[in-house]
């Protein structure tokens, strides 16, 4: 479920005396008031996909017979399956500032006498055996999805896109095993 | 049927010239032409006059054969028993007849007829036969018949009319008429006669040396001519005399007489005319003529304000010139059309004159009741090459707009008729008049259903006005109302809306004026151009009632007319059909207070006084003289000048200080979509607020209690509270900067909601369709060039990536005087 933050902007309206000004000079205070904003808008690879800016996205997947097996692709429930060109997710700021995105999953994913794995990066080929990096600041490293938020995109302006593919990798994980777990999209001003 | 064909020959008789018709039996052979020649020659012998026939009969000669002579034959009767003859007209001369001789020499075809010479009977109205052979008339031989008419009988014949003769036969079943020649003999004194007599002068002075005509002429030959007038004596009393004369010749002559027109006759009519004589011993003369004869004048001047010989005045005060002039010189005096012109002088005799422009040192007429002077007119003939028909005009003192209504365009050009762009109004049909208040065209048509449109400079449309059915073809504007004039065909119909709220105000009816068409609102009164009665320019209160009326020097069809609000006293005149191309034309005038004042033509004995008010704005402690000169367009009636009045300049009030003030309306209150606080309330700060909108290019300013700036309503307006132009500036203390670095803000202005770009690159706010950013460098945002003249302008900021952003700056508005 994707989610968004943002501060609470309080407005202050300065009130001045009412008058008349006869002059050859006269000023006026001109207050600038921006609050922030920190949305996002993202994507998934589906049928008739739109953005998604609050609630709950489409249903991904990670489907395969074989429990012991790396670098399942997500897949969009009916939809498509992240390839080389199209990842999983597409973050794109509608922000007025800077922004980070970080996931983090409600609990990690378990099965009988085997381990499961999610990862994420910046790109196809981002997967690797071993994720140690702590956030995604490059293309060529990968991050484990666990339950502690790791940051996943930073958009530095309006309308910057980041595109974050994700994997998950399963070991002597028994036939039948179906477990489904949340994921959280969250922004916070960078 | 027979035919004949008549042979044309040309015989001398005697010391007689003329020409006869010979004929002789022969088969018709049509000619080409035929003609029977009345006229009169004259012979060797004193007043005796031929009248000769010359006919080319060559046409079957059955009844009328020359319709412009009316001659008559009937000589081919055929198997008919009518009797053959032949009639010819004769047309004589004017004169007095002493005899009138006919004769005609003809003959028959049949054995036993009798020949007729017949002359038409004025008396008995019928032809009466004056001579015959009985029956002695034979196909043998020809046979000559004549008459003479004299005495009394002659009374029967009118000078240059005409006489009949009728050579027929009689008695013949069968005859037909062989005519050698019918002749008239006119024995006649020639008459005398005159045209065109008159003067070289519409109006005679003693000394001028007046030429006195006529054409005369005669049916004779003219011999000579005498001159006679009254204008004779030493106190030109002596009555009618002879006093020249001369030779003629010919039958036509000018008679020019010159003559010197004597003093002793000033005041007095003479008489005169012409008296003309011909060989004939005939003697005419014109109709007596006469002419009144005028002596110059002597103007006789006083002043009679300012009553005492040395006047003060405070400064900037007013006083007022009254002079007199009285034309002096007794009967028969004549001082021409008489003027007078108000002059001052430091030192010694006034010789300059006061002048008429506002603020104008030492003096300024500030009222001598407004006139127009044809000598300010100019035109300008090239206004477009396109039909620019002017149907309507407008002027804001720096350029002005026509009305094509052909053309379907509001044409822009500078004052000096250079072309700037135009406004496509190819949507509204019938399009009339149009007026600008500063910032909006208001164009009027009386299409169905009519309607009035507004746009910006710039051309871009701002809203409309719906009207009844009509002749709608004025408007005008005083900046608070809207003066739509739809014209009844006598009546000016004037309804009044309110500027700001497009609601009517009143209706009201300019009556009196015939068609109007060119309407304007100036110096507190409604002016209206009438299109077809004399080019008479009326004016109005603005409650209706009638102020009086000028008559402009125009020739032209006047559809439009606009005061210009900055040059006093000027206003233009658009017209149509200046061309054969149908091209339009705009008259420039003058009009205001005039110095140079005219009192018309005089007469003996006629007066005349003149006014002026006149601002004294010299410096305080000087003194000057002032007169006033009369003058005559006459040539040799003298100038003459008043006596001189000393004018002392003292104390009084200072002139008015230069004044640059302005004020500041910020929509405020519960203002939002109107602009109706006229009392200004600079102080109110405005606020961009983007709260809920992440970025936003042309965000509107706002006033901070909330009011809004609208597409129609503009953040500020600027009037001018001065008594100069002023330019205004806008600048702020500093540039706002985002808290992300990444971010912008630029704060942009512009005339009109529609002048936001995305990137502003004018220096200065001069035109709708430009906007320019407002930084820590003053621009220029608005230019009022007179008191009350407004400005609005709004106001946007472009705000990118500043999330987090709450920065207030100072924005300064500042006046100069341009």
């Amino acid at each position: 479920m994707a989610g968004r933050v943002g501060p609470i902007i309080v407005l202050v309206l300065f009130l001045f005396t009412l008058g008349t000004v006869f002059a050859d000079t006269v000023t006026t205070s001109v207050r600038y008031l921006i609050p922030s904003s920190i949305g996002f808008t993202i994507f998934l690879p589906a049928n008739n996909a739109t953005g998604v800016t609050s609630g709950s996205t489409q249903q991904i997947l990670f489907n395969t017979t074989n429990g012991s097996t790396t670098k399942i692709n997500a897949t969009t429930v009916g939809g498509f399956m992240q390839n080389e060109t199209v990842a999983i997710f597409r973050y794109r700021s509608d922000a007025n500032v800077a922004i980070n995105i970080t996931l983090a999953l409600d609990t990690v994913p378990t099965c009988s006498g085997g381990t499961i794995v999610t990862k994420a990066g910046w790109n196809y080929t981002s997967w690797e055996g071993n994720c140690t990096a702590a956030n995604l600041t490059a293309a060529g490293a990968c991050v484990n999805i666990t339950a502690t938020s790791v940051r996943v995109a930073n958009l530095s302006t309006n309308g910057y896109t980041r595109d974050v593919w994700l994997w998950a990798d399963y070991s002597s994980c028994p036939g039948n095993t179906d477990v489904t777990k949340t994921l959280t999209h969250t922004s916070l001003a960078g | 049927m027979d035919f004949k064909r008549l042979t044309f020959v040309v015989l001398f008789f005697s010391s007689i010239l003329a020409y006869l018709v010979f004929a002789s039996t022969s088969t018709l052979v049509p000619a080409p032409s035929q003609h029977i020649v009345t006229s009169g020659a004259f012979t060797t012998d004193t007043n005796t006059h031929v009248i000769s026939t010359q006919a080319e009969v060559t046409t079957t000669c059955y009844g009328q054969i020359n319709a412009s002579d009316d001659s008559v034959c009937l000589e081919d009767e055929g198997s008919a028993t009518k009797d053959a003859y032949f009639l010819v007209n004769f047309t004589l001369p004017s004169g007095t007849y002493q005899s009138v001789y006919v004769t005609a020499e003809f003959r028959t075809t049949a054995a036993n007829d009798a020949c007729h010479l017949g002359l038409w009977n004025f008396t008995s109205g019928a032809f009466v036969d004056v001579n015959t052979t009985g029956a002695g008339c034979s196909s043998a031989s020809d046979t000559t018949l004549n008459f003479n008419v004299t005495n009394a009988a002659l009374g029967n014949f009118v000078s240059g009319g005409i006489i009949r003769v009728l050579p027929h036969l009689s008695g013949g079943s069968a005859d037909d008429i062989n005519v050698d020649f019918v002749r008239a003999i006119v024995n006649f004194n020639g008459s005398v006669w005159f045209n065109s007599t008159q003067t070289n002068t519409t109006k005679v002075y003693i000394g001028n040396n007046v030429s006195h005509l006529t054409n005369v002429s005669t049916s004779g030959t003219l011999a000579g001519y005498n001159f006679e007038w009254n204008a004779t004596g030493a106190s030109c009393d002596s009555g009618f005399q002879n006093v020249t004369n001369g030779t003629l010749s010919g039958t036509n002559a000018l008679v020019n007489v010159t003559q010197i027109i004597p003093t002793a006759c000033a005041g007095r009519v003479v008489g005169w005319r012409i008296y003309a004589n011909n060989t004939d011993g005939v003697t005419n003369s014109t109709a007596l003529q006469s002419y009144q004869v005028y002596k110059l004048g002597f103007l006789n001047v006083s002043v009679i304000l300012p009553a005492s010989q040395s006047t003060n005045v405070s400064q900037n005060g007013t006083f007022n010139i009254t002079a007199r002039v009285f034309c002096d010189g007794g009967a028969g005096t004549d001082c021409g059309s008489v003027s007078g012109l108000a002059r001052y002088n430091d030192t010694g005799e006034p010789n300059v004159a006061i002048n008429t422009t506002l603020g104008g040192l030492p003096f300024y007429v500030s009222s001598s009741g407004y006139s127009v002077d044809p000598s300010f007119l100019t035109s300008w003939h090239s206004v477009s090459t396109q039909g620019a028909d002017a149907e309507g005009i407008t002027v804001n003192g720096t350029h002005l707009w026509l009305v094509n209504e052909t053309q379907k365009t509001i044409r822009k050009y500078l004052l000096n008729t250079s072309f700037v762009d135009f406004i496509n109004i190819t949507n509204y049909t019938s399009p009339n008049g149009v007026t600008q208040n500063g910032s909006l065209l208001f164009l009027v048509g009386d299409s169905v259903p009519p309607f009035v449109h507004k746009f910006y400079f710039n051309g871009t449309y701002a809203g409309n006005i719906s009207l009844p059915s009509g002749a709608w073809w004025g408007i005008a504007n005083n900046r608070t109302h809207l003066y739509v004039a739809k014209d009844s065909g006598s009546n000016y119909n004037l309804t009044i809306f309110d500027i700001k709220t497009d609601s009517v105000v009143r209706s009201m009816i300019l009556s009196g004026i015939g068609t109007g068409r060119g309407i304007d609102i100036y110096d507190d009164f409604i002016w209206v151009m009438n299109a077809d009665v004399g080019y008479i320019l009326f004016r109005f209160l603005l409650n209706g009632t009638a102020e009086g009326n000028f008559t402009l020097n125009m020739t032209k069809d006047v559809e439009s007319i606009a005061f210009d609000p900055i040059s006093l006293g000027t206003f233009y005149a658009g017209d149509t059909g200046f061309d054969t191309n149908s091209r339009g034309s705009i008259d420039k005038y003058m009009f205001g207070a005039n110095n140079l004042q005219s009192c018309g033509s005089m007469e003996n004995s006629q007066t005349c006084e003149l006014n002026w008010t006149v601002n004294a704005t010299g410096a305080q402690g000087t003194g000057w003289n002032i007169d006033v000169s009369f003058n005559s367009t006459l040539a040799g009636v003298s100038q003459n000048d008043t006596a001189n009045r000393q004018v002392n300049i003292s104390g009084g009030a200072p002139p008015p200080p230069t004044s640059v003030a302005f004020t500041l309306f910020i929509p405020a209150g519960n203002e939002t979509g109107t602009l109706s606080n006229t009392t200004g309330n600079a102080s109110v700060g405005i606020i961009f607020n983007l709260t809920g909108m992440p970025n936003a290019l042309k965000a509107n300013a706002s006033s901070v209690d909330g009011s809004q700036q609208t597409s129609s309503v503009a953040i500020f307006r600027f009037r001018n509270d001065g008594n100069v132009a002023i330019n205004i500036t806008l600048a702020l203390d500093a540039v706002p900067t985002c808290a992300n670095p990444v971010g912008t803000i630029v704060t942009k202005a512009g005339w009109s909601d529609a002048s936001w770009e995305s990137s502003c690159t004018a220096e200065n706010l001069t035109v709708t369709g430009a906007c320019v950013n407002i930084t820590t460098t003053p621009r220029r945002i608005a230019n009022l060039t007179a008191n009350g003249y407004t400005r609005d302008v709004w106001l946007w900021a472009d705000i990118q990536n500043c999330g987090g952003t709450d920065t207030t700056k100072t924005l300064t508005h500042n006046s100069t005087q341009s």
